[in-house]
């Protein structure tokens, strides 16, 4: 067991994701298609995780905590997020001048986060907002 | 009462025989009218100046996704030509590719109140009308494509004229278009599968018919129908040496078509000089503008336009998809190809005529020696095939070298010497006059397209009209700079009674309308039958989302056909 | 009770135009032939709705918002309107007059998703071609960085791979599917061949395919974790298709190497066009950010990140893109309409969006419109308004308006046709 993996983000969309956003960001459906990362069965077992278990990504921009889903066909290094503002609270703006800031393929670290809440939405516009 | 009285003017209204009389237009409630006085109306001093009816552009790339792929291929084209906006109009850029309102402000400001979009792809067709709805001043139409969409092919095979013809009125009036438009008949079919046509008699796949089958056939039935305008035709094998073959092919199998009462021609071979070309290579190509001109001259059922190259960096784009293929290979500059749902495709490269480059020179002069072995100045009209052989804002230099010798040797000193020896401009000595520009910028142009109000002068036309500074009687072709500048920038421009354009500048933005046929078969009901069975089938959209509806045209003029 | 049949669906860039809706008493009741996500969208049309306008969270009569949104937007001296994609033409072509007006900048969500296909197709041109004639008459179709069964959901029974067209009678079988992607996803498992590669490999490996198309011998192993063997059965599957279509997304444009990895893609299907028939097409998200960049495109000549700060229109990804100039604080005020920047942009330009004024066009409380000083509920583009959207392949739909908007709640377009009455009234110049 371990207690830090180096990982690649990826993000994407998916249906949950799809269905949730169309009916309102401020829905439980929303939330929860979007508040979790998908880790390897591999890196799972190497960090000790139980699906659900609260997990922290952090990248040289920030951290935050998601829920940890334990995933049969994702390889190991690999974490896969849905789009959403989760995930945006560790991704930079650096465009390289073309506009796109990088979302899929960054590196980040991968650790439990035990006793650590999943933000909600409120809690993500506060850090936003600054507040 | 909106009165306006265009005062003591050298006028040329070929229609109605007036060439170049010093005499007075009288325009009431937006039409031209016999006479009014003078203190009712605003009186505009037009002495010692040309006055025209409003130009009439029958053949420019102004609206659809052509034209916009092309404006958004080429941002480094815009940067050329940056148009900052105004209290009366929005801003834009021009140059090759212009945007939609700059498009309308620098046709109107030459002088230009009429302009025709020449390939409409039917299932895109709301994007041109979207397009034209945000071009200014402007009265426009657009010509669907026709000559390799799957039910014209269809009905092509199967040799049934009235439903071909059933189906044209249909998708006239189900995209709102105004004319039949046929592009490398066969070859744009073929492309589908990358292949393409390389003569009249070659097939096109899975239908066996051929490009001699589909342009007969759509004129035929284009003629029967009595449609304003002939078929407009760009022939197969474009921009191929050799290909005038091909073109005086095209419009001798033309020749026995019957044209509808009123006119004598039955095919309209648009932007001639791509088309014009003598030898078998780019190695040894040569000017076949005096072949065809000699066809043209001895057979009164052709007209065409010249489609002439400026020597500018501009954007080629047609809906040709395997001519620009061939184009892109040979230039390796960044290449659009974009097939369209069984109907039509297009194709854009970027392209520049050079001065040193002696096929570019012997294009340059052939679209020149087109208009001027052409006799009959009611049947070869002033294009450049905007944007292919070069920007519509070169017109007036188009018209400098059609007027003046010492304009075209000044370019001929300039061109690949080479040239003179593969075309025969330097033995052209032949001046365009106003009164011919006249006929081949505007009444020529309106009476193709049969638009009864426009491109001339008599009572109860549209009030649009042209005035130039420059005097008819003073002038002489050693002075073309001037003329150049004169039909740059209009003195006045008047659309619909109103005026536009003042000293070049832009006064008001009146929202133009847009002409279409509106008309049915009998036979109407049997052809949806067939068309929804195929459409389930083949398309990917369904066919009740398919018609254009009539509110995208702000200002919509449909037209009835008599006796249809 | 009323249904409507051959109604077009207002999520993605299908825009599936054989949807069945029913209505009763004003509310979408049914949906027939729609995705999961398009029926959650038509159902739950009237959820949560915000139904009146609110200045810093307290809620305002529209006239009063109209005028605080013009004095926020005729005060800026670097105004961005940003979003733009799930709204109509329409009210597009107003979002443009009034950037124009006010001399600020507009962005599209293009800029986040496939504003690097464009400057790919800027740089090299692309070859292309509208859905119907891939259900005709394409045998090969490879989607790459593309997860349809979860993003386009009836993509491929439309378009791309159960669909029997003209040329293409057995359908499914007569296709065969490859994803290239650098995970399995539900796409990959309905594939004939998945192709798994590394994660910002995407470059190496398209140019690999290209040097293998043009005959070239490769003396590496593997490329982006690709056997040699694989890629080079791939470019021989592309090149003997009959006709082949690549359907791409944003594993090319969001990661490492962004447009570059659109122009190898974009290079290749070029070259192929010398040996068959091969397009290639972006797959975009947004039921109308295609429609976006056309009227942009038309009347100001550039797709995105429009600059009118000069009175005339300047383009320049990286330095007019919303993110760059949210993350540089570049913007003093701004308006959000068809979209939600503050959830879809990383935090640090989100946050820049947090501190300065911003109008916000919404139809449902999102982190946007919380941060907003001024939220004004607009209707449902294409259920509650008619309105024009452009597809993924550019064919232009007209949408139908199916129930009515909330009482007082207007289509963007009227709301922005107000803002901008009352700035040209101000006589603002904004040079």
């Amino acid at each position: 067991m371990v207690d830090k993996i180096d990982v690649i983000i990826l993000t994407g969309r998916t249906l949950q994701q799809g269905i949730g956003l169309e009916v309102g960001k401020v829905s439980e459906e929303y939330s929860k298609s979007v508040n979790y990362a998908e880790i390897s069965r591999g890196d799972s077992r190497a960090l000790g995780l139980t699906n659900s278990s609260p997990v922290e990504v952090t990248t040289a921009r920030g951290k935050v905590v998601l829920y940890g889903r334990i995933s049969e066909t994702l390889s190991p290094g690999l974490i896969f997020v849905p789009y959403g503002p989760w995930i945006n609270q560790v991704l930079g703006p650096d465009t390289c001048c073309t506009g796109t800031p990088q979302l899929k393929g960054v590196p980040a670290e991968l650790e439990l986060a035990e006793g650590k809440r999943v933000p909600t939405l409120l809690d993500l516009v506060k850090v936003m907002r600054g507040t | 009462m909106r009165s306006l009285i265009i005062k003591g003017g050298y006028v040329y209204d070929p229609l109605n025989g007036v060439n170049g009389e010093k005499t007075n237009i009288y325009v009431c409630d937006g039409k031209v009218v016999e006479e009014i006085e003078e203190r009712d109306a605003k009186v505009i001093d037009a002495s010692g100046m040309v006055v025209m009816p409003g130009g009439v552009d029958i053949h420019s790339h102004i609206a659809g996704s052509k034209i916009n792929s092309g404006r958004m291929l080429r941002p480094e084209d815009h940067r050329k030509d940056v148009v900052k906006k105004t209290k009366v109009t929005r801003s834009g850029v021009g140059y090759s590719c212009p945007s939609t309102f700059v498009t309308g402000y620098r046709y109107a400001q030459m002088g230009y109140t009429s302009v025709f979009e020449p390939a409409m792809p039917p299932v895109s067709a709301r994007h041109v009308h979207e397009e034209m709805a945000d071009i200014p001043i402007l009265d426009k139409a657009a010509y669907t494509l026709f000559g390799n969409n799957l039910f014209t092919l269809k009905y092509v095979k199967a040799g049934d004229i009235e439903m071909l013809k059933a189906f044209i009125l249909w998708l006239l009036r189900t995209t709102k278009g105004y004319a039949v438009k046929i592009v490398n008949p066969g070859g744009v079919e073929n492309w589908k599968w990358g292949k393409n046509v390389g003569g009249l008699d070659d097939l096109v796949y899975n239908y066996e018919v051929t490009p001699r089958q589909i342009i007969t056939s759509l004129a035929k039935a284009n003629e029967e129908l009595g449609l304003p305008h002939t078929i407009h035709l760009h022939c197969n094998n474009l921009g191929v040496p050799g290909n005038y073959e091909t073109t005086i092919e095209t419009m001798e199998t033309l020749k026995g078509i019957k044209p509808k009462p009123g006119r004598k021609t039955t095919v309209h071979v648009t932007h001639c000089q791509f088309n014009a070309l003598d030898g078998d290579t780019w190695a040894n190509v040569r000017s076949g503008a005096s072949k065809i001109a000699k066809y043209v001259n001895g057979h009164e059922h052709v007209s065409i336009d010249i489609g002439q190259v400026i020597f500018t960096d501009t954007t080629t784009m047609t809906g040709d998809g395997p001519a620009q293929f061939r184009l892109w290979n040979l230039t390796g500059n960044k290449w659009v190809n974009k097939d369209v749902e069984m109907e039509a495709g297009a194709g854009i490269v970027p392209y520049t005529y050079k001065k040193e480059n002696l096929a570019n020179s012997i294009q340059w002069a052939i679209g020149l020696e087109l208009a001027l072995q052409i006799y009959d100045p009611w049947r070869v009209y002033l294009t450049t095939d905007h944007p292919n052989g070069g920007p519509f804002t070169f017109y007036p230099k188009v018209i400098s070298w059609l007027m003046s010798r010492a304009s075209r040797n000044e370019t001929m000193l300039e061109i690949n010497k080479s040239c003179m020896k593969r075309t025969t401009l330097v033995n052209d000595y032949r001046e365009y006059t106003f009164n011919e520009i006249a006929i081949m910028t505007r009444a020529a142009t309106a009476k193709a397209v049969d638009l009864k109000n426009k491109g001339h002068l008599a009572p109860g036309t549209d009030g649009d009209i042209s005035v130039y500074d420059i005097d008819p009687l003073k002038w002489a072709p050693s002075k073309y700079r001037e003329l150049e500048k004169a039909f740059m920038l209009a003195k006045y421009t008047i659309k619909g009674g109103d005026i536009v354009v003042k000293d070049g500048e832009i006064l008001s933005t009146p929202q133009g309308s847009t002409y279409w046929i509106n008309s049915a078969a009998r036979n109407e009901d049997e052809l949806v039958k067939d068309l929804e069975a195929d459409f389930r089938d083949y398309y990917s959209i369904n066919f009740r989302n398919y018609p254009v509806e009539e509110t995208y045209l702000p200002r919509s003029y449909p037209i009835k056909l008599e006796a249809v | 009770m009323a249904t409507y049949s051959d109604v077009i669906c207002p999520f993605c860039g299908c825009l599936c135009d054989d949807i069945e809706i029913t209505v009763e008493n004003n509310k979408v009741v049914n949906t027939k032939n729609s995705c999961a996500i398009s029926r959650s969208k038509f159902i739950k049309n009237d959820w949560g709705r915000i139904i009146f306008p609110t200045i810093n969270g307290e809620p305002a009569p529209y006239e009063k918002a109209i005028e605080e949104a013009v004095k926020i937007l005729s005060s800026a001296r670097r105004p961005l309107v940003y979003g733009l994609s799930k709204t109509d033409n329409e009210a597009i072509r107003e979002a443009i007059h009034l950037t124009e007006l006010v001399g600020g900048v507009i962005d599209s969500t293009t800029t986040v998703c496939h504003g690097a296909s464009i400057i790919a197709m800027q740089n090299t041109g692309v070859a292309t071609t509208t859905l119907g004639e891939v259900k005709n008459r394409a045998d090969l179709i490879v989607f790459w960085g593309s997860n349809p069964a979860e993003a386009h959901p009836r993509h491929f029974q439309r378009y791309s791979v159960t669909p029997k067209g003209k040329y293409t009678p057995n359908g499914r079988s007569g296709r065969y599917i490859v994803v290239v992607d650098v995970r399995e996803t539900r796409s990959s498992k309905l594939a004939d061949q998945f192709i798994r590669i590394t994660p910002n490999s995407d470059f190496d490996v398209l140019q690999a395919l290209r040097a293998l198309v043009r005959g070239q011998k490769l003396s590496v192993g593997e490329v982006g974790g690709v056997q040699i063997n694989i890629l080079e059965e791939l470019a021989d599957r592309m090149k003997g298709a009959k006709v082949g279509c690549v359907f791409y997304g944003l594993g090319l444009n969001q990661s490492e190497g962004r447009h570059m990895n659109v122009d190898a893609m974009y290079s290749l299907v070029s070259e192929l066009n010398h040996h068959t028939k091969f397009a290639c097409n972006p797959m975009r998200g947004c039921f109308n950010v295609t429609g976006a960049n056309m009227v942009t495109t038309w009347q100001t000549g550039y797709p995105f990140a429009v600059d009118f700060s000069r009175g005339y229109p300047r383009y320049n990804p990286g330095e007019y893109t919303a993110v760059d100039l949210l993350a540089r604080e570049e913007v003093d005020a701004a308006l959000i309409m068809g979209s939600d920047p503050a959830s879809t942009f990383p935090l640090e330009a989100a946050r820049h969006l947090s501190k300065i004024p911003v109008v916000t066009l919404e139809r449902k409380e999102t982190p946007t419109s919380m941060i907003s000083k001024v939220v004004i509920p607009v209707a449902t583009s294409g259920i509650e308004t008619d309105g024009t959207a452009y597809r993924m392949d550019y064919v232009p739909l007209k949408l139908r308006k199916v129930v009515d908007p909330p009482q007082g709640v207007f289509s963007d377009a009227v709301v922005l046709r107000d803002i901008i009455e009352r700035i040209k009234a101000l006589e603002v110049d904004s040079i």
